[in-house]
């Protein structure tokens, strides 16, 4: 039997299956988790460092927006304690840092947001969104946007698109 | 928590205000704006020249406003007006009022023989108003069976015992 550790930054996520202390050759691990409210994983690569797994390294890994600002995420690691597979003296697993999740925010004059716009978008991902002028009303040449960049805006069909 | 805060906004729209009046008789003292936006109030007031009265039915057309008038008739040989207009949710294009030409105001001249007219009959009279005049016969005398107007007016009715006569202008 080996020590196992689980590295991952807490203030960021939460795992909510059980992880063992220790573990053998062979032995299959499901972990499972999401990211605190705020964070988030823009892919299913979640693990940035690993040792004592086997060639696969983890698989059965999947990652779902739950769409509150949170990702619940899973994957599956098998453990493989030969030379090949394990440079040091106890297998673990390092989880990547999630990126910041963004929550939208809206300060609308004389228009509306449509109610399928994202309420969240990751750091380094784009986002569409779109606006709609009230009656009697012309959109504004250009829209006034914080902590993300505005890729394109078209006044004529209130179509904006970000990068967070 | 990091957000990000979108704001987006939108103006309201202009139109294009018209005021459509072809009578040099008609003036227009109140500012009128050149453009509007739905739910302003917009005040039209104005009187004619001496000599010229309004017809009832000033505002002659409209559209994109909701319209309010009131004319009076000042006894002075002029008529006065006030406009109330709200730029209505409806308007498409445009909004714009038309306002009829005045019509000819007459003033009253009378001949009496044994006859006063009361001080507060109406002085002057536009055409297409009926307006009412009081006469008294002197002491000894009685009131005529009937009276006569110029062509400029007909006799609605008289009332030898009153002495009330109803003109309309023609």
């Amino acid at each position: 039997m080996y020590d196992f550790k689980l590295n991952y930054d807490s203030s960021k996520i939460t795992i909510t299956s059980s992880v063992p202390s220790q573990v053998g050759t062979g032995q299959e691990l499901t972990i499972t988790g999401y990211t605190n409210t705020g964070y988030g994983y823009s892919n299913n690569n979640f693990i940035s460092d690993y040792d004592g797994l086997d060639y696969r390294a983890y698989y059965d890994n999947s990652i779902t927006d739950n769409g509150n600002g949170t990702y619940s995420f899973s994957f599956t690691i098998t453990i493989d304690t030969s030379e090949e597979q394990m440079s040091g003296s106890y297998p673990y697993v390092t989880l990547l840092a999630p990126v910041l999740n963004k929550k939208i925010t809206y300060s609308l004059t004389g228009a509306s947001a449509s109610s399928s716009n994202p309420n969240w978008l990751l750091a380094g991902k784009q986002g569409t969104f779109y606006f709609t002028a009230l009656k009697h009303h012309s959109l504004s040449a250009s829209p006034f946007v914080t902590n993300a960049t505005i890729n394109s805006w078209d006044s004529g069909t209130g179509k904006l698109i970000i990068t967070a | 928590m990091a957000e990000i805060l979108i704001s987006v906004t939108a103006t309201q729209i202009s139109y294009p205000f018209s005021v459509n009046k072809s009578d040099t008789n008609i003036n227009i003292t109140s500012t009128i704006p050149s453009s509007v936006h739905v739910g302003d109030s917009v005040i039209i007031d104005g009187n004619t020249n001496r000599g010229y009265g309004l017809p009832s039915a000033f505002v002659t057309d409209s559209d994109g406003v909701n319209v309010t008038d009131t004319i009076t008739d000042n006894d002075d040989g002029t008529f006065s007006f006030h406009i109330v207009l709200t730029i209505s949710d409806s308007i498409s294009n445009e909004a714009y009022i038309t306002l009829a030409d005045s019509v000819t105001n007459y003033q009253i001249t009378t001949s009496l023989t044994h006859v006063t007219a009361s001080a507060s009959n109406p002085k002057w009279q536009a055409k297409g108003y009926s307006k009412s005049y009081t006469f008294t016969a002197e002491s000894h005398y009685a009131l005529p069976s009937s009276v006569s107007a110029s062509a400029s007016a007909s006799v609605t009715s008289w009332n030898q015992s009153t002495g009330v006569l109803v003109l309309l202008a023609n």
